[in-house]
């Protein structure tokens, strides 16, 4: 006989032990609730900031769901995973508070429908009750810039596009820096230059049709017989129309400057007030 | 009786299988293909392990796993493996393979990064790749017993030879791999009614230029009217605007990208003219609607057609002395 055919299949050698929990956890609490040996096959914990002695902390029985949570020593609500018990699926997929992967609970629709005469409420287990193998957890530090963090809740993570927009140009950079006693170091620097929007009255209005481009004068031409003269407006934009006295030193013409309009006119007396 | 070692033990389970996945011989039932991936002989492949650390379009809540696709033998000592993912190649169309000589040590490892399913597909930021895996493999004479010739393989599709799903582990989105910045367009002016359109040597569209794959140590720099601040107690960082802060008042306008220029005829990268190349005052009198009036003896004559206003001194009802 092959001795190849004495050793038993993975799932099956874990049928009649604890594994994934520890061969010391007694898998079940004070408030007597018992996990069945063979409820699950397997389990990968990975829970970002999981410290020592993951477990399976708390069991939710709301119907026709279950949620099951996972916890260290620090906290006991790091990461979980809810099935729909009366449609269990092979495995339950874990997420932190984040919807990040922190793990799998592997077994089958079989196995999980037991929860299904679980009381409603939640039900607590301490580390010593379903502390997990340390085959299954693998520690993944906080370190380093997981992810951006909005202020709506929303994560952004992997590849990550910051856009300027409405005036906020993103431009990029370097910058350089000593160490004591080592080379320079160089980084990249995003640079943020808030210079706002100066058609922004276009930008918020024609969406809705609503603005017409404007028809400006960009510059004067007087004009009198052949002669042609183009006033353009100055530094400020400003064009001054003044009664010069050039030609003739007793001109007539007066051009007045009122609040809100130029009045043209000559001087002398009227007919009337003869 | 010493207990045998664990890649020993594992020549003979399906594991890094899933139990009963592989290692089917005759007579089967179902009937299987005579290439059929289940017929791998579980002596081969002893340990796994794969590690996806990006996938882009995967939703947070699928599970992913690794099946064993294909085995050949692509000359006479030299076989290849090739892992795909669970989930739909149009979703992650990346693979990994793994390359192993019948001389090479026995239950020695083997690590690749997963690749591109086709060649031309690339992953952002140069060779960064979405995740890696490991392979230990046994012994290989059932195998090369089962495939003789250069060119015989053994293949499958999901669902058949699968790995432990435990054996799987999805770190997406769980950090940030790198960083891109863009612009989106600016507001552009577009010309009146009656005038030539403003041509803009770049199409007014979302700006087709990102700076890209920016990773390591990442400085955040305030320029004009920026303010940055960091709060260590919350961990956040707040981008705001102060009027004059940071880099101070911007004096010109700033270029949405390197080689962004001005249309023709103009001197603002948004088209249009400058706030001195249009008139805004008369007299230091600046209203959107001028007003010329005619005082004595003098007639102002509007011709809007001709962009026009014809002043006339007629001296009317004025005395006039006859010399």
């Amino acid at each position: 006989m092959p001795a190849h055919t004495l050793f038993q299949e993975w799932r099956a050698s874990n049928e009649s032990n604890k594994y994934p929990f520890s061969d010391a956890a007694s898998l079940t609490n004070d408030q007597g609730d018992f996990i069945a040996d063979n409820t699950f096959i397997d389990a990968v914990l990975y829970p970002i900031g999981g410290g020592p002695r993951l477990r399976l902390s708390v069991i939710e029985v709301d119907f026709p769901f279950a949620t099951f949570y996972i916890g260290d020593s620090v906290t006991e609500r790091l990461a979980s995973g809810t099935i729909d018990l009366w449609e269990a699926p092979d495995n339950v997929l874990l997420q932190d508070t984040l919807e990040r992967t922190a793990g799998m609970l592997v077994s089958d629709a079989t196995r999980l429908s037991v929860f299904q005469s679980w009381a409603i409420g939640t039900h607590t287990f301490t580390a010593e009750e379903t502390e997990f193998v340390a085959m299954c957890c693998m520690p993944m530090p906080e370190a380093g810039v997981r992810g951006i963090l909005l202020e709506t809740g929303e994560l952004l993570t992997n590849d990550v596009v910051l856009l300027g927009d409405s005036g906020i140009v993103l431009r990029k950079d370097t910058f350089s820096f000593a160490q004591p006693c080592e080379d320079s170091q160089t980084v990249d620097v995003i640079r943020v230059d808030i210079v706002g929007d100066p058609l922004s009255k276009r930008r918020n209005c024609e969406p809705m049709g609503q603005f017409v481009t404007p028809r400006f004068i960009r510059q004067l031409t007087f004009k009198f017989g052949a002669n042609s003269f183009v006033c353009i407006p100055g530094e400020f934009g400003g064009i001054v129309v003044a009664a010069g006295n050039k030609d003739a030193e007793d001109s007539i013409l007066r051009v007045r400057t009122l609040s809100d309009r130029i009045v043209i006119e000559a001087v002398g007396s009227s007919i009337r007030g003869s | 009786m010493a207990a045998p070692g664990f890649y020993d033990h594992n020549e003979g389970i399906s594991y890094p299988f899933i139990d009963g996945s592989i290692g089917f011989r005759e007579p089967t039932s179902p009937v299987l293909a005579t290439d059929s991936i289940q017929r791998l002989p579980t002596s081969i492949i002893v340990d796994a392990g794969f590690m996806f650390a990006i996938t882009h379009q995967a939703a947070a809540d699928e599970v992913l796993g690794m099946y064993l696709e294909k085995v050949e033998r692509t000359d006479s000592t030299e076989f290849t493996f090739t892992f795909r993912p669970t989930l739909d190649a149009t979703v992650l169309p990346r693979k990994i393979v793994f390359c192993r000589d019948t001389s090479d040590p026995r239950y020695s490892t083997d690590w690749q990064d997963f690749v591109p399913m086709s060649g031309s597909d690339t992953e952002i930021c140069g060779d960064a790749s979405p995740g890696e895996g490991f392979c230990v493999f046994g012994e290989f004479e059932d195998l090369e017993t089962m495939l003789p010739l250069v060119g015989d393989s053994l293949n499958g599709g999901d669902g058949e030879a699968e790995v432990e799903p435990s054996l799987v582990q999805n770190l997406n989105r769980t950090f940030i791999r790198s960083l891109a910045i863009s612009n989106n367009d600016r507001t552009r002016s577009s010309a009146p009614e009656g005038c030539p359109a403003i041509v803009f040597p770049q199409p007014p569209s979302l700006i087709d230029w990102f700076q890209q794959c920016l990773s390591g140590h990442v400085r955040l720099e305030e320029g004009h009217n920026a303010s940055i601040s960091v709060n260590e107690a919350e961990n956040s960082i707040t981008i705001g605007a102060v009027a004059g802060g940071g880099a101070g008042e911007v004096c010109e306008e700033i270029p949405l990208h390197p080689v962004e220029t001005p249309p023709s005829g103009s001197q603002l990268l948004s088209g249009g003219p400058t706030c001195n190349e249009v008139l805004r005052s008369i007299n230091g009198i600046g209203q959107r609607f001028f007003n010329f009036e005619a005082g004595q003896g003098v007639v102002i004559e509007p011709n809007p057609l001709a962009n026009k206003v014809v002043v006339k001194v007629e001296l009317t009802e004025l005395a006039i002395c006859d010399s």
